[in-house]
């Protein structure tokens, strides 16, 4: 055996892991990170009155440059607030509406 | 005449229910998600929870990092309230609100559920 003299002290390093799911942390964070930038919310608020839009007339709508504009939207796609669909050579975008609802929600009941 | 500070509110109103968003609660809740984001302040999260209370010389020195260091994510722990600080003489004591906690966690799950 070894002189192995120096005390470890084992504590409980798990605490938060036990609280937080690591992988909701995750979530939760990509989803208001999406969710919490200005434009973003101006584009959904403009995919919103018009449902089943295009990045073009989302762009040309809000005077917005076309790569900007598909950036924004790849973001909003990848946290699943925004939903596309190919339509012969268009891709239509509209609202997540349960998505966008429920962080909502969590934020109005986190902060009543 | 008093400044008035706009506050940005969306509306989105196609959905089964009307939505409004407010852009600095949004600010808010994202302050507090971050708080948790960070290698440094998750351990520290975890060893105010081993303690009843601590100074950020006992944390530094557990943590073997800068006292600088320490002090700079303490403070985002305090602005989120997830550490609550309190003086007592000299010294001023960290301790884990388990409560705020608890009540982040709670909203991190129903987010991402």
């Amino acid at each position: 055996m070894s002189g192995n003299s120096k005390k470890t002290k084992i504590v409980n390093v798990s605490m938060l892991a036990d609280v937080v799911h690591e992988n909701h942390l995750d979530v939760a964070s990509v989803h208001l990170r999406a969710l919490a930038h200005t434009l973003r919310l101006q584009i959904i608020e403009y995919i919103d009155k018009n449902p089943e839009t295009s990045v073009n007339n989302i762009y040309n709508s809000l005077g917005l440059e076309q790569s900007i504009t598909s950036q924004h939207l790849r973001v909003l796609r990848n946290s699943d607030l925004v939903q596309s669909k190919r339509e012969g050579k268009q891709i239509l975008y509209s609202l997540n509406y349960k998505k966008i609802g429920r962080l909502n929600d969590a934020i109005k009941s986190f902060l009543c | 005449m008093a400044k008035q500070q706009k506050i940005e509110v969306y509306q989105l109103k196609e959905g089964r229910e009307d939505i409004t968003i407010i852009f600095p609660e949004l600010r808010k809740m994202l302050l507090l998600t971050r708080a948790l984001e960070h290698e440094l302040r998750k351990k520290m999260v975890n060893l105010l929870a081993t303690q009843k209370k601590m100074t950020v010389t006992e944390v530094y020195i557990k943590l073997k990092v800068e006292q600088s260091v320490a002090s700079q994510h303490l403070a985002v722990l305090r602005r989120s309230a997830v550490v609550l600080a309190e003086r007592d003489g000299k010294n001023i004591f960290y301790s884990l609100n388990s409560a705020q906690l608890e009540k982040i966690a709670a909203f991190i799950s129903q987010v991402a559920e």
